[in-house]
């Protein structure tokens, strides 16, 4: 018997089940942007050092860049598209409120490397979550904060909008193509 | 970083289908894949062999972590997380609880597992830096039957040279309540070692391994018998690194490495 060189693999990506037939040579990574345009999830460096590829697997933050794949069948993939999900959405929002991104690029790893955490989480917690994930523009301390602030907009978000609307960078819902399914 | 080459891809449940998958030409055992996927990608040499990677995941003989009369048997699928986190291993074998939370990073840690860190050809993988200091047995395999190997004889075998149809299952791990682990890198997050010291204390006697002074981590004996006997610890860890790799130690090097056997035997005593 001779193992395969494809397999057809079905996931729940951001909540949604998804089917598809991917290389058994292709990373997470590249089958989340070449194959199913989801681009939010970056590149940085390939092979471990960065933190820009950063997904939740089943919930917990791994690098897309050094998981196959074809491993990733029955399993859950949680990436920065995903607006179904609440502290995503404060997370994203917390960001662009406290400047905590110049380029973006490593804003989605960061984003989903403290995306488990609790909404108290202190700083010393996020900063440990957060040293896989380089950030090269804004110096991390508008990082940590952002992660403070979107704690917070969880735990009174009686009132008015946590946060100023002109802020908020969730997109509006849009259908879903039906290719990715 | 560059494609992966082609590959096939495998996942048995069994450990009989993992042992045949494996004696395939070009077959080879893929579990975290932090080191393998990345070496894939540069075409290392010791990976070039390899055109189907065996996700051994699936296996449940390689998980957990279990007490076996005064050890810990941790399966070699364990990651550096689960180490860390785990209260067993940080009560009976803190030196190897340490070593996995100065490994790498969160989300890496939550990859790499025990049996990857020792079959990896790293000079300082710091797993494996506790495991030698700690006296680990390794589960191991082979064909029908499993072997129990001393890990000194795992660790010389490269990972091109490791025959086939051998899998590496577990490590057993007596306890070793009175050790630690110190590690000089570059950076907190992802540092490799520059160098590595993990000491582990036992009634009358005290065994040393370093990383990053050769090809793999090994035991120092001389440094452990100049700790236990307050000798000089310089002194014995140059008579340690001789012939432990291709080049000499450098001078700074050993003096890190005193430094932090220093170190790491006063916390391993307290």
């Amino acid at each position: 018997m001779t193992a395969p060189l494809t397999i057809a693999i079905g996931v729940e990506l951001n909540g949604r089940p998804t089917r598809v037939r991917v290389a058994a040579a292709t990373t997470l990574v590249d089958l989340l942007r070449d194959t199913l345009a989801l681009t939010g999830s970056k590149v940085g460096c390939g092979v471990g050092d960065c933190g820009a590829c950063t997904v939740l697997l089943d919930g917990a933050p791994v690098l897309a860049c050094l998981v196959l794949a074809a491993e990733v069948a029955g399993r859950r993939i949680t990436t920065i598209e995903d607006r179904d999900d609440d502290r995503l959405a404060r997370l994203r929002a917390a960001f662009v409120a406290e400047g905590a991104l110049q380029c973006g690029f490593c804003t989605p790893g960061m984003i989903l490397a403290v995306r488990p955490l609790a909404d108290d989480a202190d700083a010393a917690t996020i900063r440990a979550a957060l040293v896989g994930n380089l950030c090269r523009c804004t110096g991390y301390a508008a990082i940590v904060r952002a992660v403070e602030r979107a704690g917070r907009a969880a735990v009174k978000p009686a009132g008015r909008a946590a946060e100023p609307r002109a802020n908020d960078p969730r997109p509006r819902r849009r259908p879903r193509k039906p290719s990715r399914g | 970083m560059a494609d992966l080459p082609a590959l096939r891809y495998s996942r048995p449940r069994r450990l009989a289908e993992a042992l045949t998958a494996l004696a395939r030409p070009g077959a080879c055992a893929y579990a975290g894949g932090t080191d393998l996927l990345v070496a894939l990608a540069d075409r290392r040499p010791w990976v070039r062999f390899v055109r189907e990677v065996v996700d051994i995941k699936a296996l449940d003989v390689a998980r957990g972590i279990t007490r076996v009369d005064g050890a810990l048997r941790i399966g070699a699928l364990v990651t550096a997380d689960e180490l860390m986190a785990h209260a067993g291993v940080r009560r009976d074998v803190p030196a190897l609880a340490e070593a996995a939370s100065l490994t790498a990073a969160p989300a890496l840690r939550r990859r790499g597992t025990v049996g990857g860190n020792l079959v990896t050809p790293h000079p300082a993988g710091d797993v494996t830096t506790a495991l030698v200091a700690l006296g680990a047995v390794v589960e191991v395999a082979d064909g029908r039957r499993v072997r129990v190997l001393p890990i000194a004889e795992v660790l010389t075998s490269q990972a091109a040279a490791w025959p086939r149809q051998r899998l590496i299952l577990a490590v057993r791990v007596p306890h070793a309540r009175r050790s630690a682990f110190e590690k000089l890198a570059a950076r907190g997050a992802f540092g490799r070692a520059f160098v590595a010291v993990a000491v582990a204390v036992y009634r009358g006697r005290v065994r040393v391994a370093l990383g990053g002074v050769g090809v793999r981590p090994c035991l120092a004996p001389a440094t452990a018998v100049a700790l236990w006997q307050g000798g000089d610890v310089a002194a014995a860890l140059v008579a340690d690194c001789q012939g432990t790799g291709p080049a000499r130690v450098s001078a700074h090097r050993l003096r890190m490495a005193a430094v932090l056997a220093t170190r790491a035997f006063a916390r391993a005593r307290a």
